[in-house]
């Protein structure tokens, strides 16, 4: 029997964190939604998941000093973390990479979008 | 901005080619192919003299561009002074490069295009090709049979919720998804027959309506799309908006407040400017459009191509798509000089990371054509027109993953 893969998505927009669930389900994941960077870290310290999906503009905590958190408070350095952004300039792009994040996902997304992150994350291809 | 009318007294058209015998050839072909052929010219000042005389002007002129006492240029000129303006079929012996420029003179005048055919050609062919064509309704011509609304008839409208947003798919080339959907404005008259843009916009401008109306249709846009979402059907939705309304610091507040109420990321809905719009007075411009990206709303330069934009004014503003106009797009797998054209407008969007939308895609050849060049993203016929309320949602479940396949 194969477990199914776990992600966290991290989004104060409910509409935003339902597609992504939906999505992930039809391939096949499992998915925990919470709406804030705390409760993240607070569900990242209980468990392990195999893929984080964080929004970045969030009322308390951005997703930038979430990543970092994950990063070095943590100590979750492998764990493939994807930004979900608006913001798709090139040089935002490196500068989302350079601060931790292992890929992005532009909004707005598509089904194929998700797939293509999930792809990645399952064949060792995400950073 | 244009859009489609399916009304038989549409479909009347007069021809003008200089051979008699030819002008008649093609009078009869076309009218094989569903238009009622009115009047067939040979001269062209007997043509603009029927044309100053009547109250109904036909829906299409088939021409050809070079007469006895005059030229299609000048014809192309006089057109845009007639309202309604019909549209044009040009059929010519000149070489390309001069029928492409009539072309642009009709764009550029605002004269409604119906496609074009290089002599030698059969009649038939030209039928062919008309055979699918349906009259555009530019935004600002408005039918003289059927006037412009009134204050009170629009007040009307949209006091009793009249106007409509129909939703016209946008298709993602790469991944052959549909991802989003813009909305066109269209209402209801009593009789319930459909009242187009070209009815509406003028008077709702004139009267102060417009930035109601415009409200109307991203409540409506938004409505669609968060309903979509929560179906796990990953689609955007783009309205059009005048600078002149998004100078309105009200109007700007309310945006953000109509996405939030249906809890909306505003990522997901998209403002199209025209950019003749965007060529007025620059810090104006960037001013309003800068803050329609603060408030996270995307930002469209619609009709790209159509004005005489600078790179340094493109520049200056913060743009998230490249609308092109119908125009480059229209026959342009046969023509190496469009896509020169829209290959450089697809590689300035791909280098500024916008989507390059290719509106008015008709045909697989085009869709691939535009494809090559580096388009994105298309809209038009090929996939679907604008479609009424209620419809999107059972057409998009129809699509498996939301992948459109050609032929469905």
């Amino acid at each position: 029997m194969t477990l199914s893969r776990q992600a966290l998505v991290v989004d104060d927009n409910r509409l935003n964190s339902r597609l992504v669930e939906i999505f992930l389900a039809r391939l096949g994941w499992q998915t925990v939604v919470v709406d804030s960077g705390s409760q993240a870290l607070a569900m990242l310290r209980e468990r392990s998941f195999d893929l984080v999906i964080l929004d970045l503009r969030m009322p308390q905590m951005s997703g930038e000093q979430v990543c970092r958190a994950i990063r070095d408070d943590l100590g979750l350095t492998s764990l493939p973390v994807v930004a979900y952004t608006a913001h798709s300039m090139p040089e935002e792009r490196g500068r989302m990479l350079a601060n931790g994040f292992s890929g992005l996902l532009i909004k707005p997304i598509s089904f194929a979008d998700v797939r293509n992150i999930c792809a990645e994350v399952i064949s060792g291809h995400l950073p | 901005m244009t859009d489609t009318a399916n009304d038989p007294a549409r479909r009347r058209c007069w021809v003008l080619v200089r051979d008699p015998a030819r002008a008649a050839e093609l009078g009869l072909a076309i009218a094989s192919a569903t238009w009622q052929v009115e009047r067939v010219f040979s001269s062209m000042l007997a043509l603009q003299q029927d044309l100053r005389a009547t109250a109904a002007p036909p829906a299409l002129l088939l021409m050809s561009l070079t007469f006895d006492d005059g030229d299609g240029l000048q014809l192309i000129r006089s057109l845009a002074l007639v309202t309604p303006c019909p549209a044009i079929f040009i059929v010519s012996r000149q070489q390309r490069a001069v029928i492409k420029s009539a072309l642009m003179l009709a764009a550029v005048c605002g004269v409604p295009v119906a496609g074009s055919a290089e002599e030698p050609v059969s009649a038939a062919e030209v039928a062919s090709r008309l055979q699918g064509f349906q009259p555009l309704v530019a935004w600002l011509t408005a039918a003289a049979n059927e006037p412009a609304l009134s204050r009170a008839e629009l007040r009307l409208l949209l006091d009793r919720g009249g106007l409509q947003a129909w939703m016209q798919p946008q298709l993602r080339i790469k991944t052959r998804e549909i991802v989003g959907f813009e909305a066109l404005m269209r209402a209801r008259d009593n009789d319930g027959g459909l009242i187009m843009p070209d009815r509406l916009l003028p008077g709702l401008a004139k009267h102060g309506l417009l930035e109601e109306a415009t409200l109307r249709m991203l409540q409506q846009t938004v409505a669609f799309v968060a309903e979509s979402l929560k179906l796990g059907l990953a689609v955007s939705g783009s309205i059009n908006a005048s600078l002149r309304s998004l100078s309105d610091w009200g109007f700007c507040q309310t945006l953000p407040e109509v996405v939030s109420r249906a809890g909306l990321d505003p990522s997901w809905i998209t403002i199209e400017i025209t950019e003749t719009d965007a060529m007025s007075d620059l810090a104006h411009v960037v001013e309003n459009t800068a803050r329609i990206r603060m408030l996270g709303f995307n930002l469209a330069i619609d009709d790209f191509g159509m004005a005489y934009s600078s790179l340094s004014q493109l520049s200056s503003m913060p743009f998230s798509e490249l609308k092109l106009d119908r125009v480059f797009v229209h026959e342009i797998d046969r023509d190496p000089r469009m896509q020169a054209i829209v290959r450089g407008c697809a590689t300035l969007g791909r280098l500024l990371d916008l989507r390059v939308v290719a509106e008015g895609v008709e045909s697989m050849q085009e869709l691939d054509a535009v494809a090559q060049v580096g388009c994105t993203h298309v809209q038009g016929y090929l996939v679907s027109g604008a479609m009424a309320p209620g419809k999107p949602l059972p057409w998009l479940a129809t699509l498996p993953d939301l992948v459109w396949t050609p032929g469905r």
